[in-house]
């Protein structure tokens, strides 16, 4: 694919210009079309994407709040935010960035500065907390503290039904190998087994 | 004036060097250890002795301090045995125990009899024929008691332990440590 640097896009639109007003419409159309798609091309080679900003859902990774959420208030210098989470147990307070893992999420409607007050209607409005449990990470996160909390006999299950899973895969995997003789074989859908 | 009673006891007995002074047990009754939130009918698991690793459901308390359990016998091959619960490891699983009687079963149950001592006193090459005949007798019908007395224990237990899915594996299958196994992070 075309691998154009920022310079020569600002050519190009310098380019199209000129072009559109030559009206050669139908060659400017092409221009455009290349133009949009390395557009599209240079926002998707941006590496940053989670940026330090009012409004940015962390996770706090140190401390005695590890492992709960919230969200920045207001940037002090460029080591230290104000957090706040008022629906995760996350006192406003002044913490060092290096303790923070950014998400992907953003709260809409957080100010900066803005009370807790504001940013607990923000959150009721747009709830991007509930939108990070539904990531992969998060479900990770939880799966690991579900297995820490397995007893002795929660453990015996699990391998059994494990076992079992396994011996249904593999009998089904020598139905479709059979069947399938030489030609390549399907995915194979997993099967209903509780498995924590 | 009659004489003032002595306090301070003063030995006859003096010990020469060479003789060695064993254990005197000071206490003779044996102090019933508390126990730490064990529940009857909770499953245990074995940490010592020909049964390690297996898991047991706690009878009670006996009077020594030792905790009676029982395998049930049919499910895991341990009997109504005394065990010392520090070699003990409780777990959360309980089994319903309200149809098991155990009240019969004391320390006494365990005492060794006299043919059994016997027994044990002629040493390695005892074979059992010689014990008398009445004895044998004996031994047969006690042998048959404590057969019955671990069926009628076990009965009730068994159906309780039917009840759960694959507690009767459980109880079957011995607890093990692998190599990435971190007891001090299991929860029990």
């Amino acid at each position: 694919m075309f691998r154009f640097r920022r310079e020569d896009l600002y050519q190009m639109n310098i380019i199209n210009q000129y072009i559109y007003d030559i009206c050669l419409t139908s060659l400017f159309k092409k221009i455009k079309r290349i133009f949009k798609q390395q557009k599209k091309f240079v926002l998707l080679e941006m590496v940053l994407t989670k940026f330090v900003e009012v409004g940015r859902v962390v996770k706090i990774n140190y401390g005695p709040q590890e492992g709960k959420l919230a969200t920045i208030v207001e940037i002090l210098n460029d080591k230290r935010v104000l957090i706040d989470g008022p629906t995760t147990g996350v006192q406003r307070q002044v913490i060092p960035i290096r303790r923070l893992t950014l998400t992907k999420f953003n709260l809409k409607g957080a100010t900066r500065g803005a009370r807790t007050g504001v940013i607990t209607k923000a959150i009721k409005k747009n709830d991007p907390i509930a939108q990070y449990q539904n990531t992969l990470a998060a479900k990770k996160v939880a799966k690991k503290a579900l297995r820490a909390k397995l007893t002795d006999f929660d453990r015996f299950r699990v391998m059994i039904l494990r076992k079992r899973r396994s011996a249904l895969l593999s009998t089904q995997l020598k139905a479709l190998r059979k069947n399938n003789a030489g030609g390549k074989l399907a995915a194979q859908a997993k099967g209903g087994n509780k498995k924590k | 004036m009659p004489a003032k009673k002595r306090t301070v006891r003063i030995g006859n007995w003096y010990k020469s060097d060479d003789e060695k002074v064993h254990f005197i047990r000071k206490r003779k009754a044996p102090r019933p250890s508390k126990l730490r939130k064990i529940v009857p009918g909770q499953v245990l698991i074995l940490l010592s002795g020909r049964f390690q690793g297996k898991r047991v459901v706690f009878l009670k308390q006996l009077k020594s301090g030792l905790l009676l359990v029982t395998g049930p016998f049919k499910i895991n091959g341990v009997p109504l045995k005394r065990v010392n619960s520090a070699y003990v490891i409780p777990t959360s699983t309980k089994v319903d125990v309200t149809g098991v009687n155990a009240t019969q079963i004391d320390d006494d149950y365990f005492k060794r009899t006299q043919a059994q001592r016997r027994k044990n006193e002629q040493g390695f090459w005892a074979k059992r024929g010689e014990l008398t005949a009445e004895q044998q007798a004996t031994e047969k019908t006690r042998l048959e008691g404590k057969r019955n007395t671990q069926k009628s224990v076990d009965a009730a237990l068994i159906t309780a332990i039917k009840k759960t899915q694959l507690l009767k594996q459980y109880l079957g299958a011995r607890f093990t440590i692998g190599k990435t196994t971190r007891p001090h992070e299991l929860v029990f």
